[in-house]
């Protein structure tokens, strides 16, 4: 007799469209993208073309957060960084739920332009926390 | 020819002492002065080819990534793209970290400490500095020619 377990991670029907201040953003990291001369994710993590991903955390626990994504994908190592610092440094952090993710959300450089450039990336890295490494 | 490979043999052994072919020993005395600096293989901290080793081999890795390599819509890297990367690293004086972006952009760093740091974004439109000398900002657009003396600056 086989016994065959499966897990479903309950998703909420739908967030607020702000994302507060206090929430954590929770960010994938490739291995080709650790630095492991510094032991901490290069700035280069931060630079997409079409905004940087990310998922808010809605107030869940930590653990919930890695593990919704893990869930989809194996990173390497997973950061967070907290609205109130991306806007710190005058960038902008979008609520774009998608079909499959209703935590989706985006780092823009500002309203006006989507991707990060210059010190940006960096000083987003640097404000960020690992709360996962393989 | 043979007069040459003598005076830098002198220069790797104890000051003023070579053998000749004929078997005898010579006696020479050299200027005490610092190794020579002509080339960057003279200083142990400007060329590592290991780290260039290590730098092509990543290369490599960052060529083969299909669309989506990170996880989130990354795109591919265009070939002429890192085989200019390729020809700038092997280029330079000190070996600096590559990283790819989602981009499709190769980012080429040093990092002496927190004050003085570049990084460089390479894409087959643009090359653009963050350049960061003595805790003082500067982000700028610059050409393939500049990225040597912006990395080796750092040490200067």
């Amino acid at each position: 007799m086989k016994l065959i377990l499966s897990f479903q991670i309950s998703m909420p029907d739908e967030l607020p469209l702000t994302i507060a201040d206090d929430e954590y953003l929770y960010r994938g990291i490739t291995e080709l993208n650790w630095d492991y001369e510094n032991n901490r994710p290069s700035s280069a993590t931060f630079k997409d073309s079409k905004g940087v991903s990310v998922d808010r955390d809605n107030y869940r626990e930590e653990k919930d957060c890695i593990d919704f994504l893990l869930s989809k994908i194996s990173f390497f190592g997973i950061c967070k960084i907290q609205t109130q610092k991306v806007k710190e440094l005058n960038a902008i952090a979008r609520y774009l739920p998608e079909e499959n993710n209703i935590y989706h959300s985006e780092i823009h450089d500002s309203e006006e332009k989507i991707q990060l450039k210059g010190s940006k990336p960096k000083k987003i890295r640097d404000a960020s926390e690992v709360v996962f490494l393989k | 020819m043979l007069i040459g490979l003598s005076v830098i043999a002198t220069n790797s052994t104890p000051p003023g002492r070579y053998f000749s072919s004929s078997g005898v020993v010579c006696q020479l005395t050299l200027p005490n002065r610092e190794p020579l600096t002509s080339t960057r293989f003279n200083n142990p901290e400007r060329f590592s080819l290991e780290q260039l080793k290590t730098n092509k081999r990543k290369l490599e890795a960052i060529r083969k990534l299909r669309p989506n390599w990170n996880n989130y819509d990354g795109e591919a890297f265009d070939e002429s793209l890192i085989n200019e990367i390729e020809k700038i690293i092997t280029d330079l004086d000190y070996q600096p970290n590559i990283f790819p972006t989602g981009r499709g952009t190769v980012q080429i760093e040093k990092y002496i400490n927190e004050e003085n740091l570049v990084e460089i974004e390479v894409s087959n439109s643009e090359i653009f500095a963050y350049q960061v000398k003595d805790g003082r900002e500067i982000e700028k657009e610059i050409s393939v020619d500049e990225i040597n003396s912006l990395i080796s600056d750092l040490y200067a």
